[in-house]
């Protein structure tokens, strides 16, 4: 949004696109009696589009990109039935401010190819308000998910 | 009760082929969130947007091999608008 100026107190509005679309390969690396885990990776494909709109003037980023990411994946026993599942995608960073994280901790109910989750789903990442690029974009989402398995 | 009938119901049935692989459909809604856009270094531009509750969904399909490599896409739509008061 260089060269684009929004005034305090003017209406404004926000489309705003993040479609992301993933290959994942993880190994299993772990089994235990209880627990299983697998590591592996994604080349994950993202597309953003925002456009911000006030009084006639537009502030409009559109690209696409496409990178790797870590894929951590583990699940613990709880009895026969049901489980603990967390599984991350995670693009880290050591300041942890930069990047991109996926995670989600569920409770899976059922087992083997049987089986659904209740959880939470905690998306976040962007890139430091302190950099100086053109235009710097930051979410943070945390929220409860069902996951049902066909 | 429809709602969990439906659930359990489709989660529980049984998958054509375990080396076939199977869907997974989630659905949410992220309660809390946080958004903000700033430009060459202007820490405040956009940040405290207003987002309400903005759904969330994502479909999986997984292969299901007990052992070894495992391979799964995932895709993750993500649009809203919103409104508001600089």
């Amino acid at each position: 949004m260089k060269g684009i100026v929004f005034h305090k107190g003017a209406p404004a509005t926000l489309h705003y696109q993040f479609h992301n679309f993933r290959v994942t390969g993880n190994y299993l690396i772990s089994r235990g009696a209880a627990s299983t885990i697998k590591l592996g990776g994604s080349i994950i494909a993202r597309y953003l589009n925002f456009d911000v709109q006030s009084q006639g003037v537009s502030g409009r980023n559109i690209n696409f990109i496409a990178f790797p990411i870590l894929n951590f994946d583990w699940e613990w026993a709880l009895d026969s039935s049901k489980s603990l599942h967390f599984r991350i995608d995670t693009f880290p960073t050591l300041n942890g401010i930069d990047g991109l994280y996926d995670a989600l901790l569920a409770l899976k109910l059922g087992k083997e190819l049987f089986w659904n989750e209740i959880g939470i789903r905690a998306f976040w990442g962007g890139y430091s308000p302190d950099e100086a690029t053109e235009n710097n974009n930051r979410i943070a989402f945390i929220g409860p998910v069902v996951r049902v398995r066909f | 009760m429809a709602v969990l009938a439906l659930f359990f119901g489709l989660g529980f049935s049984e998958p054509a082929s375990a080396e076939a692989g199977g869907f997974t459909l989630e659905g949410g809604a992220f309660v809390l969130n946080s958004f903000s856009l700033s430009s060459l270094g202007s820490s405040n531009s956009t940040s405290g947007w207003n987002l309400g509750i903005p759904p969330t969904v994502r479909a999986e399909w997984w292969t299901d091999r007990p052992e070894g490599w495992n391979f799964g896409v995932v895709a993750v739509p993500v649009f809203f608008f919103r409104s508001r008061m600089f």
